[in-house]
């Protein structure tokens, strides 16, 4: 896993936006150290697909979304938008098509600013593009806030005097308005209590099919990414694990990674035995000396010489399903971590390949 | 005193062959506010004996992080309001001073908090935050208390233990810290141990490896443990008794295998409905819960549950319902109209119907489902 290529990318015109081959590296104060935060990532998104990214703490995730709209820019690579090579536009270029692209941030209070009313908070991307008479803008801002469920009578109210679920559907008002084509979410439901964080899913959506959106949503939570996701992309300390659609990523994981975060996701049923053995051992590694070859090898149940060497790099393994590694896991095979628990305990038909939620 | 009382009793042989090791009777926590009083946990009973786990359920609000400060008597005294029973191995805490208290916490009972960044101190080498429970509980020397903590790092599988005794909390990662305040935690062998969501800021590999490493503990040194969390999940697996709560008050109660082939509570039924399942097909539409989890300086009259509840009945807003058992069976839930049961499925139907008549009548907006 871990690792690089483009064989996943779909045709350029194919796609709304595509990064190709992007490095994204940040210095250590004065040292000459770098954090290795992306390392030649290639991903695409078509229009109208919701792309998941997931990951753990700390796998560049959200710097991959923020590069993909030039939030900071790439120290190298592409990103092809509608076929525009956003990373070689200028300034001024980039912010005419900023409008397009908007980001919904983790926490929803503190991306809203606490002094201001609801109402200016969600106009104020109208007022910088100056779209519209100030009449026109107060319709739109009413009816969008009114279809993220946020009565437009409540207005003049300021953000504190609303809940964490509500904030972040203000916050989705505000990436409504300017009409984009694009939204990066960056773990917009993370912060948000179970059963708000299903009313915000259920938003995004609605919102999606309403407006026309593509979305990018990133998360760590791999059952809210299933729920949500057209295409999921995982991740491990800057590189590409796996690319594939949700439920043969989830049926069928190829990489002992994804795997393995799937073994590690806690099951609300008492009846599946919690199997002590079955867990990923170890952290992961510092991206600032990242393991040579595999970057997972250091973790991986089914590292072998080969994977310090050679850097595994996307392929095929099934249709849309693609895997960075050296020995993918098997149709029905699981990695040496979890064959004891697939053992011990599930049963019926196909015990651990079908039964994701091990 | 209180050190003789509670040393008489750690010997193993408690004065009471029938005393539980822990009971708590109609506790309820006050807050006194500018607002008024919020009512953070109101009347809450429970027992928990050794070796077993009890997972407390809630979401933000619900009382679940107060409970278990309240029970430890970790709160400021100051506009708080205190009242009830805590009763440890027979002897009531409650009205104890903090001297007394002081022997209880570390030796008998212990915390672990959500956030080891912060519960650690910054400033102060691992290995002294440590040491510091074994020197003043069991008055150990400082070599005797080195190699215990030395002992204990290894045991919460930290690798390396002697260099990290070196260290401070910021040279470690989120999960290897949240493993030295295990070992703070269980230094003194306590009987009891609190884990306030002990998993939420770590990342989800980590989080199994941590979850694994307290059920051995505690299985290891016959502790009793309650384990704080919003995640159904984390305590499906791993608790023998589970109670939900919710505004303040538990509203189920059972053996945790009963309760999810049984949940008689809608608000159980909801919030378990609510989690995205791993074996749903992507873009299955989520039952979301309406609205947000009631204000604890007016709660509703009647059930706390009832303006977000699909099983509602007038009934409902008018009566609070009481913590009832089912037989005798050890589950307890409160409410009218509960799920699988003729009344509640009645209710339900009744409501679905009203509902269908209301929504051909007025077409609302299906996100609007916030009140304000």
């Amino acid at each position: 896993m871990a690792g690089s290529g483009t064989a996943h990318l779909r045709p350029v015109d194919d796609t709304l936006l595509r990064a190709e081959n992007l490095v994204v590296e940040f210095p250590v104060g004065s040292t000459g150290l770098k954090v290795h935060a992306v390392s030649d990532v290639s991903i695409d998104v078509r229009e109208g697909e919701t792309l998941g990214l997931v990951g753990e703490s700390g796998c560049g995730k959200s710097t991959t979304g923020r590069a993909m709209i030039q939030m900071p820019r790439p120290n190298s690579g592409h990103v092809l938008y509608r076929g525009k090579d956003l990373t070689t536009l200028t300034g001024r270029a980039l912010r005419a098509v900023r409008p397009e692209m908007q980001m919904i941030f983790q926490d929803p209070i503190s991306s809203l600013n606490p002094r201001r009313k609801v109402f200016d908070i969600v106009a104020e991307p109208l007022r910088i593009w100056k779209r519209g008479t100030p009449a026109e803008q107060r319709k739109l801002v009413h009816e969008t806030l009114e279809a993220v469920g946020i009565p437009p009578e409540v207005c003049d109210r300021r953000p504190h005097q609303f809940s964490g679920g509500q904030c972040q559907r203000i916050c989705v008002a505000r990436s409504l308005v300017l009409d984009p084509k694009i939204i990066i979410c960056d773990e917009p439901v993370s912060a948000l209590d179970v059963s708000v964080q299903a009313q915000i899913l259920n938003l995004l959506e609605d919102m999606k099919q309403r407006y026309g959106l593509t979305l990018v949503f990133i998360a760590h939570d791999l059952a809210v990414v299933k729920n949500v996701s057209d295409r999921v992309a995982v991740m491990y300390l800057g590189k590409l694990c796996e690319v594939a659609p949700p439920d043969a990523l989830y049926a069928q994981p190829a990489h002992p990674y994804t795997a393995a975060l799937l073994e590690s996701i806690p099951v609300p049923d008492p009846t599946v035995p919690v199997d002590e053995e079955a867990t990923l051992g170890g952290e992961i590694p510092s991206p600032v000396a990242p393991p040579s070859g595999c970057r997972f090898r250091t973790r991986c149940p089914k590292a072998r010489d080969m994977c310090a060497q050679v850097e595994p790099k996307l392929r095929q393994v099934d249709l849309g399903h693609y895997v960075a590694c050296h020995f993918p896991l098997e149709p029905g095979e699981t990695p040496a971590v979890t064959r004891l628990a697939a053992r011990a305990g599930t049963t019926g038909a196909g015990a651990a390949a079908s039964d994701p939620g091990r | 005193m209180s050190r003789k009382v509670i040393t008489s009793s750690a010997t193993g042989t408690p004065a009471d062959p029938g005393t539980r090791l822990l009971r708590v009777v109609d506790l309820k926590t006050h807050f006194r506010t500018e607002r008024g009083t919020v009512r953070a946990v109101d009347g809450v009973s429970l027992t928990l004996d050794r070796g077993r786990t009890l997972g407390v359920v809630g979401e933000s609000g619900s009382g679940k992080t107060i409970l278990s400060r309240s029970i430890m008597g970790l709160l400021p005294r100051k506009n708080v309001i205190r009242e009830g029973h805590v009763f440890y191995e027979g002897n009531d805490i409650i009205g104890y001073r903090p001297e007394q208290m002081r022997e209880v916490w570390g030796a008998e009972m212990a915390m672990i908090f959500q956030d080891p960044m912060t519960s650690l101190n910054p400033v102060m080498k691992i290995g002294r935050q440590i040491t510091e429970s074994l020197i003043y509980h069991l008055k150990m020397d400082k070599k005797e208390a080195d190699e215990t903590a030395l002992s204990l790092l290894a045991s919460v599988g930290i690798p390396e233990p002697a260099q990290r005794l070196q260290e401070y909390p910021h040279q470690l990662s989120g999960g290897m810290r949240q493993r030295v305040t295990i070992a703070i935690a269980l230094a003194c062998g306590p009987k009891l141990l609190f884990a306030d969501e002990p998993t939420t800021a770590l990342d989800v590999t980590v989080q199994a490896q941590i979850l694994n490493l307290l059920q051995r503990q505690q299985r290891e040194r016959h502790m009793a443990m309650i384990l704080v969390t919003h995640d159904l999940g984390v305590v499906a697996g791993r608790s023998d008794e589970i109670a939900v709560m919710y505004g303040g008050k538990i509203v189920e109660r059972a053996p945790t295998r009963v309760l999810f082939a049984d949940m008689k509570m809608p608000y159980t039924e909801a919030l378990l409905n609510s989690i995205p399942k791993l074996d749903h097909r992507s873009h299955t539409r989520l039952e979301a819960i309406p609205g947000r989890p009631p204000d604890l300086v007016n709660p509703p009259k009647g059930c706390n549950f009832a303006p977000r509840c699909k099983y509602v009945q007038p009934r409902c807003l008018e009566e609070e319902p009481p913590l009832a058992e089912v037989g005798s069976t050890g589950h307890y839930y409160r409410c009218w109209f509960p799920v699988g049961t003729p009344e509640g499925q009645e209710a339900l139907a009744r409501n679905r119907a009203r509902a269908g008549a209301a929504a051909a009548a007025v077409t609302i907006s299906p996100t609007r489902t916030e009140e304000l």
